[in-house]
């Protein structure tokens, strides 16, 4: 039963050591990963704000307007005379936002039917 | 032996279950499928209250955001036209002013709508008196088809009327910038 000394990593201070977070208690750790946590998600909201795919994503509640209807900026001439190429631009982002319209539901009468509210029940697929 | 027995047991049960299972599934959608508009009217209110309700909201939303964007464009657009004489500036406006009133329209229609469809989803006992469920049903579907309607009006004056008179008024511009360039 000779006793063996340590081996020598053991004795080399840790990185925890070092950074004297062997210290830390577990509020102190549980702030220092909440505040990590904060950060990346900072990072990541930033990201998703500078991409320009962003307007493709749902709105979101209490945002202003439908992202997907973001489709031409705000005019800079808003008083000289309207030329051919302004007046084509214009049919070409108003059937763009047509287009987006087409996705939003109608309010189809259809859809308060008997069989679509479940008040009789749905037909069987035939075999 | 007895690891051979438990081994039979666990199949006998695994089989018994892929067999009797779907014949209670079965058995309890029939029992579903036989019901009568008194005991599936419950159904129907939380359908009412669970999917349609955020549906139509959804599109409510939507629809207007779109709306009130779309003429916000168009209006600095025609009043560019206004402010410089030029052609189908009057036409433009006059299914611009359209445009504005039929969105007060199908707001308020959408709010009708939505009062009769939450009346509809709230009824209590309405196993109870299927014959007012019904009639608050068909005030439901008379709203509806109002807003669908209201819609289908907005979607006329964008398209083809307004998209029309750009197109007009781009080949009148197109014409006058082409002999003003020639002369």
């Amino acid at each position: 039963m000779s006793s063996e000394p340590l081996p020598e990593s053991n004795t080399k201070p840790s990185i925890f050591t070092k950074l004297k977070l062997n210290r830390l208690s577990l509020p102190g750790a549980l702030v220092c990963v909440i505040i990590m946590a904060g950060c990346i998600v900072a990072v990541g909201y930033f990201l998703y704000l500078q991409n320009p795919n962003k307007k493709y994503d749902l709105a979101r509640p209490g945002q202003k307007d439908n992202l997907s209807l973001h489709v031409e900026d705000d005019e800079a001439d808003t008083t000289g005379p309207v030329t051919a190429a302004a007046t084509k631009q214009k049919i070409e982002y108003l059937n763009k936002e047509l287009s987006a319209l087409n996705s939003i539901s109608r309010f189809e009468p259809e859809d308060l039917n008997d069989q679509n509210i479940q008040l009789v029940p749905a037909d069987q697929p035939s075999l | 032996m007895a690891d051979v027995k438990s081994r039979l047991l666990t199949l006998l049960i695994i089989i018994s279950a892929l067999v009797v299972v779907p014949q209670l599934v079965r058995a309890q959608s029939a029992v579903v499928d036989q019901q009568t508009p008194e005991q599936r009217c419950g159904l129907t209110q939380s359908y009412l209250k669970t999917v349609q309700r955020p549906r139509d909201l959804r599109a409510r939303v939507d629809r207007l955001q779109a709306y009130r964007y779309i003429y916000q464009r168009l209006e600095v657009f025609v009043v560019r036209l206004e402010k410089n004489d030029q052609p189908n500036a009057q036409k433009l406006r006059t299914n611009l002013d359209d445009l504005d009133r039929a969105t007060d329209t199908f707001r308020n229609d959408y709010e009708q709508y939505d009062l009769a469809r939450e009346q509809l989803a709230t009824m209590k006992d309405c196993h109870k008196s299927i014959e007012e469920f019904q009639r608050k049903l068909q005030v439901a579907r008379t709203q509806r088809q109002k807003v669908y309607e209201d819609v289908a009006r907005i979607q006329n004056i964008l398209s083809p009327e307004i998209t029309t008179q750009l197109d007009e008024l781009n080949t009148t511009l197109m014409t006058t910038e082409k002999t003003r360039a020639n002369s």
